[in-house]
């Protein structure tokens, strides 16, 4: 026990120096880029396994898959180029998207999850001339924002027989956006830069349930089901400024572990974020998503006497926001590495994705690296 | 091992997050992927933005001048010089003998030291000195003062050639009269008025610039007997200090005929005048929105004489004074130091005639900033003119009181209150 708060400690400290950030690109338009709520094991299969998946805070019904305790915590580093015609960007962005404790009593699992929903974290400076009475002022204009939306999931899961699990979980939907743009002249003497600067507070909440099922063997179904409730944004902790719902969502995930060691999965998911209309502004860009993945999982080599789980799998999905009525749609290659350490008290998952979103004629790749911790004492 | 491999996870964890350095500027795509992101500029022109305007004359405090301007233009404009000596030494020491009254002077003269690098010098330039004093006479009289420079009272004098006029020059003084003060233990008052065959204008040091006119005298033949040096001394008023040592040198004005101008405020000249200009800004415009410059608009009304050498530099300087002080006059006095949330300056010549303008940004954001106050500041500034008392130039703009079109104006440019954050 001691050596698991020392390892909690050294994370906790490391935390603060880097927070939740991302940047101002093709996928970070509207109020942020979801990460989807992956853990690192389900990125690696391109989100396939999330259903199934208790570090996920997708299917409450998961956590009943799980072992009997779990704390578990995720890095997520993503380097990305951005590229619109006759212009590239290249920014490095660093994300802890995921935190998670589960633990078992009886046939009940309960979890606390809290994971990064949307993050809207960017800057962007770029110098613009502006023509003011037939006056020409140049100026670098410079905006950044820096938060998202998070999802604090209570949940817990209840196995009824090991071929059968059901779940439920309250969501509840905290976030903060700290937004500021400005104006800086060229010519001091007569200008005086501006700056403005705002914080956005966001609340809300959802109910989740799910299930997960083995209706024949070797063949895992596990589904689940998000309903939103109402999703305010605030100026500060006063003036409400929209009102939406958060985003329902319906997922379905099939596995079949038919081949030892090995399992195939396949996800569907869909998220109705047209619900967020009314928080935003009327321009707001919105699209519903839809979400597809396909995954394998096999035993891999064996590490230091203990095995390795190899991930391999492919993710295609819409994106929510734009800044134009193009869909951006985001493609990507996963594979990743898991590794089981201490007797297995302690397990490492490696993950990495290639993404390529597009829309019309911009472009975006990253490389998003994803390191998942999960301690069981 | 578990233990160690607690610790190898926890350090890589650790090392992996030190070592990702966020870089999230992402700029160089923008405007394609930032289309809510503008802070357009906007502007407007305030016509009028003043409440009101005053001109005070006499700045600086009589005496206070950091040197003494001689000048004369003619009919135009004369100004006079006046230094006190009124303590006399009235012996003088041999060598090898003891001390002796004066009781008669081989020669006496007078001392300046001139600022050659803003002066006006013509090809012949002439010092007339007169005896000033007035013992009825109030301190603050100048027109007793101004009344000695007659002929009657005519107490020395030289004429130069202009080129000839370096830093220093000695101006000859009748040693009987001077004689007369140091033996009747008076005290000696110079009157220096000086002229020349075109406009001559030149600043003398001063007591301010620890360079003094001084006073020179050899009370024998006997060149081994040291000339006796007299600084510069007032001894009145006896009251008060403050104008005592101001008053030991200072200027006159005996000629200022500059042609009246209707509807204007006016800024230097002799004496000194500034211009107070107290404003009206919206408040829609100061408090909602973010200004980003402010440019006062004056229009410039043309004096009939000033060459490129009489350019003046003008510059504003916020009042510090409060609404309670209700005597602008002295309000014109209680001001920021140069460059205090203004810096910028006109530098024109008196016969320009159009537009000039003032940036004025920073002191308009700081009235806006005030504006929650219980008793803000008057939002005022005051037009004064660099080498105040120094320099015979004048800058004349059109006031509140002019034809709306030429009256001051600001134009302001800023960016309307944002509701920038929410997608």
């Amino acid at each position: 026990m001691r050596v698991l708060v020392r390892v909690l400690l050294a994370i906790a400290i490391a935390i603060p120096g880097s927070a939740l950030r991302a940047q101002g690109a093709l996928s970070v338009q509207g109020f942020g880029y979801p990460g989807g709520q992956l853990s690192t094991q389900s990125l690696a299969t391109g989100g396939a396994m999330a259903e199934f998946d208790p570090q996920s805070p997708l299917n409450p019904a998961a956590l009943g898959v799980g072992r009997r305790a779990l704390v578990y915590v995720q890095y997520d580093p993503e380097f990305r180029r951005v590229s619109v015609p006759g212009s590239n960007v290249n920014t490095t962005t660093a994300r802890f998207p995921l935190f998670a404790v589960s633990g078992r009593y009886g046939k009940a699992t309960f979890g606390l999850a809290f994971s990064s929903y949307v993050d809207r974290t960017w800057t962007n400076t770029f110098v613009d001339t502006q023509v003011v009475s037939g006056e020409k002022i140049g100026s670098r204009l410079i905006a950044s924002s820096a938060g998202g939306i998070s999802d604090l999931r209570a949940a817990m899961s209840w196995t009824f027989t090991p071929r059968f699990v059901v779940g439920i979980g309250a969501h509840a939907f905290p976030g903060e956006n700290r937004t500021t743009i400005g104006r800086q002249f060229d010519d001091s003497l007569k200008f005086g830069n501006f700056s403005s600067s705002s914080t956005l507070a966001y609340n809300g909440a959802a109910v989740s349930i799910g299930v997960v099922a083995i209706p024949v063997t070797h063949l895992n179904v596990a589904a689940s089901a998000r309903f939103g409730g109402t999703l305010r944004i605030r100026m500060g902790d006063s003036t409400v400024l929209g009102q939406g719902h958060v985003p329902g969502r319906y997922g379905v995930g099939l596995a079949y572990d038919g081949l030892t060691g090995t399992v195939f999965s396949a996800r569907f998911n869909t998220e109705r974020w047209s619900d967020l209309k009314g928080l935003g502004s009327p321009g707001l860009q919105l699209h519903d998503a839809t979400e597809a993945a396909a995954g394998v999982e096999t035993i891999g080599p064996r590490f230091g006497g203990q095995t390795t789980v190899l991930r391999l799998g492919y993710r295609d999905r819409g994106l929510p926001f734009s800044s134009d009525a193009n869909t951006v749609k985001e493609r990507s290659i996963n594979g990743g590495v898991g590794l089981s350490l201490a007797r297995g008290y302690l397990a490492v998952d490696l993950g990495v994705a290639r993404a390529v979103r597009t829309s019309g004629a911009i472009s975006e790749t990253g490389w998003i690296v994803s390191v998942g911790l999960a301690i069981r004492p | 091992m578990i233990r160690r491999a607690a610790c190898v996870i926890a350090l890589a964890f650790t090392a992996g997050v030190v070592g990702c350095k966020e870089s999230l500027d992402s700029g160089a795509v923008c405007p394609s992927l930032c289309p809510q992101q503008a802070a357009n500029l906007r502007d407007t022109v305030l016509t009028p933005v003043l409440t009101f305007d005053s001109t005070f004359v006499g700045y600086p405090v009589r005496g206070t001048e950091s040197g003494m301007l001689l000048a004369n233009r003619g009919d135009t404009l004369q100004v006079v010089g006046i230094v006190r000596f009124d303590t006399l030494t009235n012996i003088y020491l041999p060598p090898l003998d003891s001390a002796h009254h004066i009781v008669r002077l081989d020669s006496a003269q007078l001392r300046l030291i001139i600022d050659t690098t803003r002066a006006t010098i013509p090809d012949s330039v002439r010092f007339d000195l007169y005896d000033v004093d007035d013992l009825t006479a109030s301190d603050t009289s100048a027109a007793a003062v101004l009344a000695k420079f007659v002929p009657s009272r005519l107490i020395g004098g030289s004429s130069f050639v202009g080129s000839a006029i370096h830093d220093t020059i000695r101006v000859t003084l009748t040693p009987s009269a001077v004689l007369a003060k140091i033996t009747a233990n008076a005290r000696l008052r110079i009157g220096i008025q000086v002229s020349g065959n075109r406009s001559v204008s030149m600043i003398a040091h001063t007591t301010e610039t620890s360079a003094p006119a001084q006073l020179r005298y050899r009370p024998t033949l006997d060149t081994t007997v040291a000339p006796i040096l007299v600084s510069p001394l007032s001894r009145t008023p006896v009251a008060d200090s403050e104008p005592r040592v101001a008053l030991t040198d200072f200027t006159l004005v005996s000629k200022y005929n500059m042609p009246a101008t209707l509807n204007t405020m006016s800024v230097g000249g002799m004496p000194g005048r500034r211009a107070y200009l107290r404003f009206d800004i919206p408040k829609n415009i100061s408090d909602s929105a973010t200004i980003v410059r402010a440019t006062l608009q004056l229009n410039q009304v043309p004096l009939p004489f000033g060459g490129p050498r009489d350019s003046l530099l003008v510059y504003a300087q916020i009042v510090l004074a409060g609404p309670q002080l209700t005597d602008l006059r002295r309000a014109a006095t209680i001001i920021g130091g140069p460059g205090l949330l203004l810096s910028d300056s006109i530098f024109v010549r008196p016969t320009t005639s159009g537009l000039q303008s003032l940036e004025l940004f920073r002191v308009v954001r700081a009235w806006a900033a005030q504006s929650s106050l219980k008793s803000p500041p008057p939002r005022a500034v005051v037009l004064r003119a660099a080498f105040e008392g120094l320099t015979v130039s004048e800058l004349r703009f059109s006031s509140t009181t002019a034809a709306a079109a030429l009256r001051p104006s600001m134009r302001i440019t800023y960016v309307p209150k944002l509701t920038f954050g929410v997608p």
